[in-house]
């Protein structure tokens, strides 16, 4: 099958991946990579929360359950930050079925919207990823 | 003269009518009057016992009743002293946990506010144990006998005088036959002194007591064990919730990455592989799914389920499913059409939950019927519900699997041996749950051999509304 060429544009699209779980953040990494984005990943949360503070990211996918620094202690400290409401938008989460309140309680938090792992196929992470850069 | 040593029943008042008449009269009159004192008896007993009702509907609580009662009981019948006594069987003791009244100050005696009042079930020269581990009631002219070894016979003999305690009933506190502690009451008479219809008063109020207290002891029980099972079944939910994280993790992975094995990677592979493969992919799904749904029904069971109703079109929500499993339709070359009687059908429900009990029906359809099949979903309006059907031209199911349809982990047998792929057996008891948790019902029907049928309702949005008005 055909490697989807990459978009040359994408290439001004900077995306971080906080993710946990190795195998998951090297595939999202890859793929992401692939179709030509710029992309930074942090290992847990702690490293994401520095990295959120300290770059301007088009996206970032955060992981909720993390060692060191869960998703949602990362939004609750951002809030504690003052940290820009706008750029909360970016965030979309990434997550497993059987959380409903934690998505719930993310979303509260100003987060854009949420992503289920296990749910989904490479290329559909792919599709949502571009429909979450598309909307200004 | 009958005696009438407890203060159950007013002499004086019998005792003014006292006449002087002739032998025969006098005999009748005396039967006249101890049938009178045997009524006024009862009378007295029935309103303590009534009283004593009162009590046990006004607490749950074991030692509360038990203190409580003897108070009453103690001033009613205005006793010189009583004491409820408990068993601990845990801790093969006996327990002293209420007395009236309470021992004044300069009294040598514990009082029972200290817990200290506690004797070993060894014990066997203590009247209280004999009663217990006998099951009768025992008789004391002293109260040394309740106490040993607690308290020297000469403390006990000065607090006995003090009381003016002549005689002491200890009455086993029984409920099926099983001894669970002892009520003492003590009399500034002799035993002798008491009629027997004040005897048999005392006997029923001892009853009601060991009720009272049964009651009680079952109650708390009961609340406890309440308790330790609600901290287990959430206990039983974490564990679902972190196991299903962590077994879905790596699963994740492999169903991503054999994805792009299939997806990225197939020129690298023979057709050999690539089956194979795509084996790997399904039963992955397949478990990721069975995760899934058991987390799913751990919920439904603990009453978690949190549904979020609001308005929504069914038939959009059906062309969604539609468009969802087109891959899947095309791979075994059936097709599924959708037909609807209004443009649209808006329903006030669960839009997630809805979803995925129509996953589950189409799912089924695709899976039990053949190459080339033909399934629909028909929706439509009535008796002010919204009904969907899902159908398709499988095998049908037979008589004896109609009602084991909707049961947890209860795949037919026919199924079983069909579906390489097979099923977790959860999926129409969750549906069912979600629909009937939305207000809705859900139902088979089927031709063997021809056609099955999957029919579900859901509360329309309108009828929501007017019902409000």
């Amino acid at each position: 099958m055909d490697n989807q060429a990459a978009n040359p544009a994408n290439k001004h699209k900077k995306i971080l991946v906080v993710e946990d779980e190795q195998y998951l953040r090297d595939l999202y990494v890859e793929l992401l990579t692939e179709e030509g984005y710029t992309v930074d990943f942090a290992e847990d949360g702690q490293i994401g929360y520095q990295k959120i503070l300290d770059n301007i990211y088009d996206l970032v996918l955060l992981d909720l359950i993390m060692p060191r620094m869960p998703g949602i202690t990362l939004l609750k400290k951002l809030e504690e930050e003052n940290y820009d409401q706008k750029q909360k938008q970016k965030i979309v989460v990434l997550t497993n079925l059987g959380q409903e309140n934690v998505i719930a309680e993310a979303i509260s938090m100003g987060v854009r919207g949420y992503i289920i792992k296990s749910d989904v196929t490479p290329d559909k992470i792919l599709s949502e990823v571009k429909y979450y850069l598309d909307q200004p | 003269m009958p005696n009438t040593a407890l203060g159950i029943f007013n002499k004086q008042h019998l005792e003014g009518q006292g006449l002087a008449l002739d032998d025969e009269l006098a005999k009748v009159n005396k039967e006249i009057y101890e049938r009178n004192v045997e009524l006024a008896i009862k009378n007295r007993t029935l309103q303590l016992i009534r009283q004593m009702y009162e009590i046990m509907n006004s607490t749950y609580d074991a030692e509360e009743t038990a203190r409580k009662l003897i108070a009453t009981i103690v001033s009613e019948l205005k006793l010189p002293k009583g004491y409820i006594i408990l068993v601990d069987k845990k801790n093969n003791l006996i327990r002293f946990v209420s007395e009236f009244p309470a021992p004044a100050a300069g009294d040598e005696i514990f009082a029972i506010e200290d817990g200290k009042l506690i004797i070993s079930l060894s014990e066997s020269d203590n009247f209280c144990v004999e009663a217990i581990l006998q099951n009768r009631r025992r008789m004391t002219n002293s109260l040394y006998d309740l106490f040993v070894p607690m308290l020297s016979e000469i403390r006990a003999a000065n607090y006995q005088k003090k009381l003016g305690v002549e005689t002491s009933i200890i009455y086993p506190l029984a409920f099926s036959s099983e001894v669970f502690g002892v009520m003492v009451l003590a009399l500034d008479k002799h035993l002798g002194f008491l009629s027997s219809a004040e005897k048999d008063a005392l006997k029923e109020i001892t009853n009601v007591v060991a009720v009272a207290i049964e009651r009680a002891q079952i109650y708390s029980d009961l609340q406890s064990a309440n308790i330790r099972l609600e901290a287990l079944d959430q206990l039983k939910d974490e564990f679902i919730s972190i196991a299903s994280h962590e077994l879905r993790t790596p699963m994740t992975a492999i169903k991503s990455y054999v994805w792009m094995v299939l997806n990225r990677h197939a020129d690298t592979l023979t057709p050999k592989t690539h089956e194979y493969l795509d084996r790997v992919y399904k039963s992955t799904e397949r478990l990721i799914n069975l995760v899934n749904e058991m987390l799913n029904v751990s919920r439904i069971e603990s009453g978690r389920v949190m549904l979020k109703p609001a308005e929504f079109d069914l038939v959009e929500l059906a062309q969604d499913i539609k468009r969802e499993v087109q891959a899947k339709l095309v791979e075994k070359n059936q097709t599924l059409t959708v037909e609807n009687t209004q443009p649209k059908i808006p329903v006030y429900a669960d839009r997630e939950k809805v979803q995925q009990v129509f996953e589950n029906l189409v799912g089924n359809s695709i899976k039990y019927s053949p190459v080339d099949g033909r399934i629909s979903i028909e929706m439509t309006i009535e008796k002010s519900m919204a009904k969907a059907t899902v159908a398709d031209n499988g095998k049908g199911i037979s008589p004896e699997d109609m009602p084991k349809l909707f049961k947890k982990f209860s795949r037919l047998e026919s199924s079983m041996a069909a579906l390489p792929e097979g099923g977790t057996g959860l999926g129409l008891y969750i549906s069912r749950q979600f629909v009937e948790l939305s207000g809705g019902k859900i139902w088979a029907e089927s031709e063997l051999g021809q056609v099955t049928r999957f029919i579900f309702t859901l509360p329309l949005y309108q009828s929501l509304e007017a019902k409000a008005v």
